[in-house]
């Protein structure tokens, strides 16, 4: 879908486009053939949304996020959740000091950038609220005392598929707080040779160097907002929601929330191509992975909802 | 999905479709139609072609309304709830809810109950309401509930009279409504406040809910979970477990506690406890203990029961009363009777010329007197003012005018009465009579003047009368005037194909049909039986038409055209007049020579029998006939414009004349023009009897002399011919013609003056000849013996540009639009000539297709179809077929879903891809733009630039915030050819 570039419209390549195709290609050395899931990826963080990462274990999920703290040069913390984690160990605690008389306040690891939190759907659905909540505020609120979390914030959760034993699933209010679901799946017969013969991966993370300032980081985000969207389009993303809506496969059909978290991922989508205003491609382009966790029996059907739904 | 609104639970729904929709005639409806008939009947009578027009758009509009007032309801979605018990005697209220699915706006819809009420068969009261594109509303339909029980209000109704309220739509839904009602409270009785044991067993322990207190036996009606299970499947029998709780404050009300009437004030008595323990929130039990004397109706107890298991069940309170909501609108109101003022004003005001200045002063004051009433408040006058007002006024045009009938008196009478009307108009029926009378008003308008401006002036007013009439039935707010003058401009647009059908199809009939007034037609000024000194100067002041000429062939040089008109004989010395040459023209007093034109005139109306035509003419209209003298005289005025086609000769000689003939083109009166008689003497002296030199001579003399040609010669006073033609020397054709006459009679040469038009003005916008009143013309014409009566035209000798190059050569006229002094020759003045020309053109069309549309016409214009003859009743097969044929387009075009307007971008794109698709690469719906042409690209590498540029444009304009072209991108589509 994105071979095809535009002659006439396309403005002059601005670095940060050019930066973050470079990101893209600089990712995809180390997670290979999954060119189109890195980009969904960047376009979810560009976007400011978190991100979960839904697959069977082994096929790359800690390593993406792994690849994508350390190309955006952020500071990163991994949390392993589990069954007894509590919500303290993620945000916190306050320790008496004894020597100030005072209760301290440790920051627990979601103080941080990026957070990677693994296996999201293993811990208790207590520990997933107290992490939930704090995505979608950007803040701590702890002791009657509130901390703002590091700007930008970033979470990626990766989880395994709901039928594994020993897990807790995220129920649809809190799927909803991730602007993105994307699954990663097997690697291509090349892409899995090459992986195979190749060096190990862990090392080659180690090796990768940070691509962007966290000022351009901030600044992408803010451009990203600035993405025209036409009437023409917005004509489209509706009769898109309103498809969802009417349709009784697809559950109670997408929720306002639902369709800006669309617009936003198009927009971040369309940056990434290298445009200033979004088409209807951009908007098919994100669809299925900001859509598909937010329906009931998605992914088959989103698919058809794009051939089905003409663009006015 | 389903979002329900408390109170409404949507257990059925129905929607009304097209083939359960009914329409009728409202009265209003029928009443105009009569008042339609009226109008087409006077437009018949006097036939008026505005006046066809307008009846046959107003017929034709009438007509749409009804499929507009169908296609109102169309597809409304209703939806019924369940209605809240109420008391007897009180109203019920049911809930519906009403939902616009498509695209357009439903307006004054009125929804009711169809069940009458009571014995007094008044209707349930109607809710009136109206519905936005894909809006939703709702709405309490009430009745009132006549007695206890389970209480029927019938069907639904749902109606509408939008637009005009000619015609009623409604559909019924018979939605199987009932609501419960109760006794209706009463009776003065207290409410007993009973212990529990006055009941018997029943009543040893208060029921309630909370503590297990004990089993009892069974008891058929008792609940399925209180059966105490366990002890069934031990075999103890069936009992039920019995609960015990804070049953201390419940009161019983025991139907043997009753002590007055009959059931059904006992029932009522009992109802009325029940609402008064309700009110102090207590529990209340109902209690059949001992069973009331078997009652007569099974059916009161039963209500009773469930009323009671109601009560106990719930603590809503029944429902209040509440005011009626809006109801129908029937009162004229503030808005409407502006509107209708201004309408009637704006008819009015034409008239202003027309009929005297105190009548127009006393609508102007009545309409001012409702204006006032609508914007200050001013009160309306009381009836028995309005009556006296009317006296008087009728009594006041009595005395001015003699008469209650003829043209200008009925429209005074129909004027001064719509104001009386506007005055005391208060409801919306007196609105819809005004309405009728407004376009009334329309049609007398056109009895006075059918031009194109008239016409474009009442188009107007009749598309503000429509508003008016579409503000009559939808409630205030709905439309705003420019919605309002929008829809009415969109329905008469839609009449006027059915219009032109009917005034095309429609029977002309010959003739009027009753006789019409004297003053039925205006006073017209032109040429006359008599030619007084000045005539035909002031005749040419005037630049009003007299008739238009198409040619079949080659028009004749200007020198030729001699349009020939009255032929005077006779003089007093002063004034000329025609004689009365009765004997008609025979064959033989003309010889034929040179080439004949043919040509066809229309002829506007003069008052006059007369018609004219070139000399001179041998084929002569039906009808007319023609003078020994060359004169067409018509058996009756023309008092319409005529059409007819004449044969001349313009090269022909007249060669008889009788004895009387010649004695009186010989006599002048005794003791008149001495000098002009001297001179001719002394001609006839040097001349003889040869007559050719004695013309010529006399033509030598205005041309050696110093004559002038002048529209404004000197006064003369005594002897007008001696004074000329020695003296003043200064004149106009009349002058020349009567100087010349005298003097040639004087010679003893046989003369008469022919009056006429000479010229022409060639009008190259429709290849046709305009004659004016100023081309009006006088010549003579003197017998020469063999030669016959030969045409001299004095004037040509002193200003030939006269006859070569028309009127406007020889006096250049100076007068612009509006009086304005245009210096002549000038290019100002060019085009001001070359405008009237253009709108000369346009009248002509005007004339021949509209206003002299008649019988003739009509034939002509089948036969233009191929129908060479078609009887009346052809003609009514044919106009009602054509209507039905229309009226099913329209009703499919009406039926349509309104496409929603769409980008012209997107338009262009789309031709875009039909090209490609017919190249055979069609564009999925769902396939982006980018995607598409990656596709293109991809099956037609050959492609790539054109798809590339176009698909960057299309995207530029639609998607992107530019300020690109949407003319370049269509050029480049135009442009762009696949294969």
């Amino acid at each position: 879908m994105s071979a095809f570039r535009l002659p006439t419209t396309r403005p002059a390549a601005s670095p940060l486009g050019a930066k973050l195709s470079g990101i893209v290609a600089r990712a995809g050395d180390v997670i290979l053939g999954k060119d189109r899931e890195i980009r969904l990826a960047v376009t979810c963080l560009m976007a400011r949304g978190h991100l979960l990462i839904e697959d069977i274990p082994g096929v790359g999920k800690t390593t993406l996020a792994h690849v994508l703290a350390r190309i955006l040069g952020l500071s990163f913390q991994r949390v392993q959740f589990t069954s007894d984690l509590l919500p303290a160990d993620i945000l916190g605690i306050s320790v008496y000091d004894r020597r100030a008389g005072s209760f301290e306040f440790h920051p627990g690891p979601i103080f941080t950038n990026l957070v990677l939190a693994d296996e999201v759907n293993r811990a208790t659905p207590k520990t997933q609220s107290a992490l939930l909540e704090a995505m979608e505020e950007r803040q701590v609120s702890q002791d009657r005392v509130t901390r703002d979390l590091p700007d930008p914030f970033f979470v990626i959760a990766t989880q395994n598929p709901d039928h594994n034993v020993g897990t807790f699933p995220l129920p649809e209010s809190q799927l909803d707080r991730f602007l993105m679901r994307i699954t990663l799946g097997y690697p291509d017969a090349k892409s899995e040779r090459a992986l195979l013969t190749g060096c190990d991966r862990r090392e080659l993370v180690e090796a990768l160097e940070p691509a962007l300032e966290v000022a351009e980081l901030l600044d992408i985000q803010k451009q990203v907002q600035k993405v025209h969207v036409s009437d023409a389009l917005l004509d489209y993303l509706q009769d898109l929601i309103a498809a969802t809506r009417s349709e009784p496969d697809l559950g109670p059909g997408l929720s306002p929330r639902a369709g800006l978290a669309l617009l936003r991922c198009s927009q971040a989508w369309a940056f990434m191509e290298d445009r200033r205003h979004v088409l209807p491609e951009d908007v098919q382009a994100v669809l299925p992975s900001v859509v598909n966790h937010r329906l009931r029996q998605a992914t088959a059907s989103t698919d058809a909802l794009l051939r089905q739904v003409p663009i006015p | 999905m389903d979002t329900s609104p408390a109170g409404l639970s949507p257990i059925e729904r129905a929607t009304l479709r097209f083939r359960r929709i009914y329409i009728l005639p409202t009265r209003q409806g029928i009443g105009f139609a009569v008042a339609l008939s009226v109008m087409l009947l006077g437009s018949i009578n006097y036939d008026n072609a505005l006046g066809y027009v307008l009846s046959f758009l107003l017929i034709a509009a009438a007509l749409i309304s009804m499929l507009h007032a169908v296609r109102n309801l169309a597809g409304i979605d209703l939806r019924w709830g369940e209605c809240e018990p109420v008391f007897a005697g009180d109203t019920a209220r049911f809930p519906l809810k009403v939902d616009n699915r498509g695209q357009r706006p439903r307006f004054g819809l009125l929804a009711r109950l169809a069940g009458r009420r009571g014995r007094s068969g008044e209707a349930n009261p109607p809710r009136r309401f109206h519905l936005d594109a894909g809006g939703l509303e709702r709405i309490e339909l009430a009745a009132v509930a006549p007695e206890r029980g389970w209480f029927s209000p019938g069907a639904i109704v749902v109606a509408t009279r939008f637009p005009f309220g000619f015609f009623r739509a409604w559909s019924r839904v018979d939605a199987g409504l009932r609501c419960l009602v109760y006794p209706r409270p009463a009776g003065e009785q207290a409410m007993p406040l009973h212990q529990p044991e006055a009941c018997g067993e029943h009543g040893s322990r208060g029921k309630g809910d909370d503590e297990f207190s004990g089993l009892r036996d069974y008891h058929p009606g008792d609940s399925a979970r209180r059966v105490h299970w366990k002890a069934v499947a031990r075999g103890q029998g069936v009992p039920v477990k019995v609960f015990s709780g804070a049953a201390s404050g419940s009161t019983w009300l025991r139907w043997q506690d009753v002590v007055a009437g009959d059931t059904e004030a006992r029932l009522s008595q009992m109802s009325r406890w029940v609402n008064e323990a309700q009110a102090q929130r207590r529990t209340c039990v109902t209690a059949w203990c001992c069973r009331a004397s078997r009652s007569p109706r099974t059916r009161a107890r039963r209500t009773v029961t469930a009323a009671s298991k109601r009560w106990l069940c719930s603590t809503a309170r029944p429902p209040a009363m509440r005011a009626h909501p809006e109801t129908r609108d029937w009162t004229l109101g503030r808005e409407r009777s502006l509107w209708l003022s201004i309408c009637l004003a704006l008819v009015v005001i034409p008239h202003a010329g027309r009929i005297p200045f105190w009548e127009l002063a006393c609508f102007a004051f009545l309409a001012g007197w409702r204006v006032a009433n609508a914007t200050r408040g001013v009160p309306l006058p009381p009836k028995w003012l309005v009556i006296a007002l009317s006296a008087v006024m009728l009594a006041a045009i009595y005395a001015a005018h003699g008469t209650f009938f003829g043209r200008d008196t009925g429209v005074v009478l129909l004027v001064v009465l719509t104001g009386m009307k506007l005055m005391e108009s208060r409801s919306l029926r007196d609105a819809y009579v005004l309405s009728a009378l407004g376009y009334f008003l329309v049609i007398t308008n056109f009895l006075y003047s059918q031009s194109i401006l008239t016409g474009i002036y009442m188009l107007a007013v009749v598309l503000l009368m429509t508003a008016t009439l579409i503000g009559f039935n939808v409630g205030s707010g709905e439309l705003d005037t420019r919605a309002r003058l929008r829809m009415a401009a969109a329905m008469l647009m839609q009449a006027a194909p059915i219009m032109l059908v009917l005034f095309f199809l429609f029977p002309r009939l010959p003739g009027p049909l009753w006789s019409l007034p004297r003053d039925a037609h205006g006073a017209m000024s032109g040429l006359s039986e008599r030619m007084s000194p000045g005539l035909i100067s002031r005749l040419s002041l005037s630049d009003a038409v007299a008739f238009r000429v198409t040619f079949r062939g080659e028009a004749p040089p200007p020198s030729q055209l001699y349009w020939r008109g009255p032929v005077m004989w006779h003089t007093d010395g002063r004034e000329w007049t025609s004689g009365n040459p009765t004997r008609s023209w025979r064959a033989q007093y003309v010889e034929l020579h040179g080439e004949p034109v043919d040509y066809t005139i229309t002829l506007e109306p003069h008052q006059q029998s007369r018609l004219f035509a070139l000399e001179v003419p041998t084929t002569i209209p039906r009808g007319a006939q023609m003078t020994q003298d060359f004169q067409l005289r018509t058996p009756k005025p023309v008092r319409t414009r005529q059409r007819y086609e004449v044969r001349s000769f313009p090269e022909a000689r007249l060669t008889r004349v009788s004895i009387d003939e010649q004695s009186a083109a010989l006599a002048l009166p005794a003791g008149v023009h001495p000098r002009a008689r001297a001179l001719a003497d002394s001609w006839r002296e040097a001349h003889g009897v040869d007559a050719g030199a004695l013309v010529s001579r006399a033509l030598a003399y205005f041309r050696e002399q110093p004559f002038v040609y002048t529209l404004t010669p000197p006064l003369l006073e005594n002897d007008t011919v001696d004074e000329f033609l020695f003296e003043t020397r200064s004149g106009f054709c009349e002058h020349y013609a009567s100087g010349f006459a005298v003097l040639m009679r004087a010679a003893g040469i046989p003369a008469r003056i022919v009056t006429g038009y000479q010229g022409g003005e060639l009008n190259p916008l429709g290849d046709y000849l305009i004659v004016r009143q100023r081309d009006a013309h006088a010549w003579v014409e003197v017998w020469l013996g063999e030669r016959g009566w030969v045409r001299v035209d004095p004037t040509g000798a002193v200003s030939p540009n006269r006859i070569e190059l028309g009127m406007d050569a020889a006096i250049p006229p100076t007068l612009g639009p509006a009086g304005l002094e245009l210096p002549s020759r000038g290019r100002l003045w060019q085009t001001w000539r070359r405008l009237r020309l253009g709108i000369d053109a346009v009248k002509t069309g005007w004339n021949e297709w509209v206003l002299g549309y008649g019988p003739r016409r009509q034939r002509q214009l089948l036969g233009m179809f191929g129908v060479d003859s078609a009887d009346v009743r052809g003609l009514v097969t044919g106009m009602l077929a054509g209507i039905g044929g229309l009226l099913a387009l329209l009703a499919l075009g009406l039926a349509r879903r309104r496409p929603a307007p769409v980008d012209p971008a997107l338009r262009i794109y789309r031709r875009f891809c039909r090209k490609l698709a017919r190249a055979g690469v069609a564009r999925r719906a769902s396939e982006g733009p980018l995607a598409f042409a990656a596709r293109v690209t991809a099956h037609r590498p050959q492609l790539r630039s054109a798809v590339e540029r176009i698909t960057g444009m299309y995207v530029a304009l639609r998607y992107a915030d530019s300020d690109a072209r949407v003319s370049e991108f269509r050029r480049a589509v135009r442009a762009f050819r696949p294969r």
